[in-house]
């Protein structure tokens, strides 16, 4: 058996890169929200 | 709520016999999915011999969306599902009701697909003892499930599509247990089928008591 | 100002977990010893078991928001079970993809119609369908409402799914942890649980922020609907004083 190094980095590469731009595109779409909607409605702050 | 259930099924069926859907739209497309199998595979008799079972069930799945949805449609026309949701019948009642029409549509259905796997796939339906029980579960399970999912998505503009995509999964293990039912009626020792059979009807048992407990629920959401 | 989902709170969260991510590298890909049997191919098991545990707790805590809609009706649990979902079938499909790659050169083959994998694979298909219920143009209420029941037949039709693929087919190993004797090495035990660890948080943090993503799409909804409201309302009170011109562009 090959040691398989091909398939650990392609597996970590993909779950991490997916993640990282789901991340980003929830937030993106967050802040563009966020300044839509007036101040005393976003009580996370 | 048995009468209320006879009530349904009765009205069903009537609507049936007058429009012929189901037997003059559905049961032609169950068998052109049979045709179009045979098309696909090769009209190499080996190959369609191997998977008769799993062919069978699979037209019998598509051809049971198209008659959920045609059961729930004649319940949006001209507000009629607002008329059922008024008119005081049990909903336990009107969802027995619409299994029973919808169980007898399909086991008509199934009677016909079960001629053209004969015909056209040369099948031999030797074990019957296991095969008509099978079949009795498996269309007992399908429609409690598609009562289930036909009046949830019989009020959205989108029902043609998002119904196929709830439905199929959920029936999903009907299709694995008939088949291995219906493969060791057709081919194998019946003995290896009662299993499958068993879970068919614990599948039907537990669709018709979840329809039983949330189709009020059901009726109020849809 | 704060334009943003973040808080104080998510922020510290996020440090955390990318913190824990960096950790789970290191030890997922350096630090850990590679498996007597599995070889280096064991290090994908750090990504695949954590995140299908997490989805699969995910779709509990959907199933669950789902039962607690039906009985309170509040917005609040509408929007937990529809993030978890959102969160969980992103998760699942990390599980999928590791173990397909996990599988290829373990078993030969990216996939094998094995009970484990055929259940997943259904499971992703139905969460599939319950988020597109969620994107239904319909009543805000009724969709809740509607997506609420089609979350909640998602627990009997798993079960349901489960068993009938067990007989059907068993392939996949069995669970390896929940075992008396550890059959595994303390390293490799170990960064498995920081995997499972790290998935967890990232599930939290990822979890508020999709929240207050949705609630904020709820009341920009609100928002258009008010200004909509106001503005049918000038026109109409408009109109009376100064017809606008039937025809023409409006400049």
């Amino acid at each position: 058996m090959t040691d398989g190094w091909g398939y650990i980095l392609t597996c970590y590469g993909l779950v991490l890169a997916a993640l990282v731009v789901i991340v980003a595109r929830s937030s993106q779409r967050g802040r563009k929200l966020a300044r839509q909607v007036p101040e005393e409605q976003r009580r996370w702050m | 709520m048995w009468r209320d259930a006879a009530l349904v099924a009765g009205k069903d069926l009537r609507l049936e016999l007058r429009s012929r859907v189901a037997i003059n739209q559905v049961a032609p497309f169950a068998l052109l999915v049979l045709v179009l199998f045979a098309f696909a595979l090769d009209p190499d008799r080996g190959i369609l011999a191997r998977a008769t079972a799993g062919l069978y069930w699979v037209a019998v799945l598509f051809s049971a969306v198209l008659a959920v949805q045609r059961a729930f449609a004649v319940e949006v026309a001209d507000g009629v599902r607002d008329g059922l949701r008024l008119s005081g019948l049990d909903p336990a009642g009107i969802f027995v009701g619409k299994v029973a029409a919808l169980a007898a549509q399909l086991l008509v259905l199934e009677a016909l697909l079960g001629l053209g796997v004969v015909v056209f796939y040369d099948a031999d339906v030797a074990g019957m003892l296991l095969l008509v029980p099978t079949c009795l579960a498996a269309t007992l399970g399908v429609a409690a499930a598609g009562s289930l999912y036909g009046i949830l998505s019989a009020g959205l503009r989108v029902k043609e599509t998002i119904l196929p995509l709830l439905l199929l999964p959920v029936v999903a293990p009907v299709l694995v247990a008939a088949t291995q039912a219906f493969e060791a009626g057709l081919s194998g020792p019946t003995s290896d089928g009662w299993r499958w059979l068993g879970l068919l009807i614990v599948f039907a048992a537990a669709y018709v008591g979840l329809g039983l407990t949330t189709f009020d629920l059901l009726l109020e959401e849809s | 100002m704060n334009d943003s989902t973040a808080s104080t709170g998510t922020r510290v969260l996020g440090s955390i977990t990318l913190v824990g991510f960096a950790a789970l590298l290191l030890f997922g890909l350096v630090l850990s010893p590679a498996d007597a049997a599995q070889g280096e191919l064991v290090r994908m098991m750090y990504v695949h078991v954590p995140t299908a545990f997490v989805a699969f707790g995910a779709f509990t805590v959907t199933v669950a928001a789902s039962v607690a809609y039906l009985l309170r009706r509040t917005e609040w649990w509408d929007l937990v079970a529809h993030g978890s979902a959102e969160i969980g079938a992103v998760l699942l499909a990390a599980t999928l993809v590791s173990g397909m790659l996990w599988g290829r050169p373990t078993w030969g083959v990216y996939w094998t119609w094995d009970a484990r994998l055929t259940t997943t694979a259904l499971l992703f298909v139905l969460v599939l369908g319950y988020l597109a219920v969620r994107r239904l143009p319909l009543d805000r209420d009724k969709r809740a409402g509607l997506a609420a029941v089609v979350g909640l037949l998602l627990l009997p039709t798993t079960i349901v799914c489960h068993y009938a693929t067990t007989w059907w087919r068993t392939l996949h190993q069995g669970p390896t942890i929940a075992r008396a004797d550890p059959q595994i090495d303390g390293l490799l035990l170990f960064t498995l649980v920081l995997g499972l660890a790290v998935f967890a948080l990232l599930y939290v943090w990822m979890m508020v922020h999709r929240f207050r993503v949705l609630y904020l799409e709820h009341r920009v909804e609100d928002l258009g609907l008010d200004t909509a409201i106001a503005e049918r309302r000038r026109e109409a009170s408009g109109a009376l004083a100064t017809p606008r011109p039937a025809t023409g562009p409006v400049t």
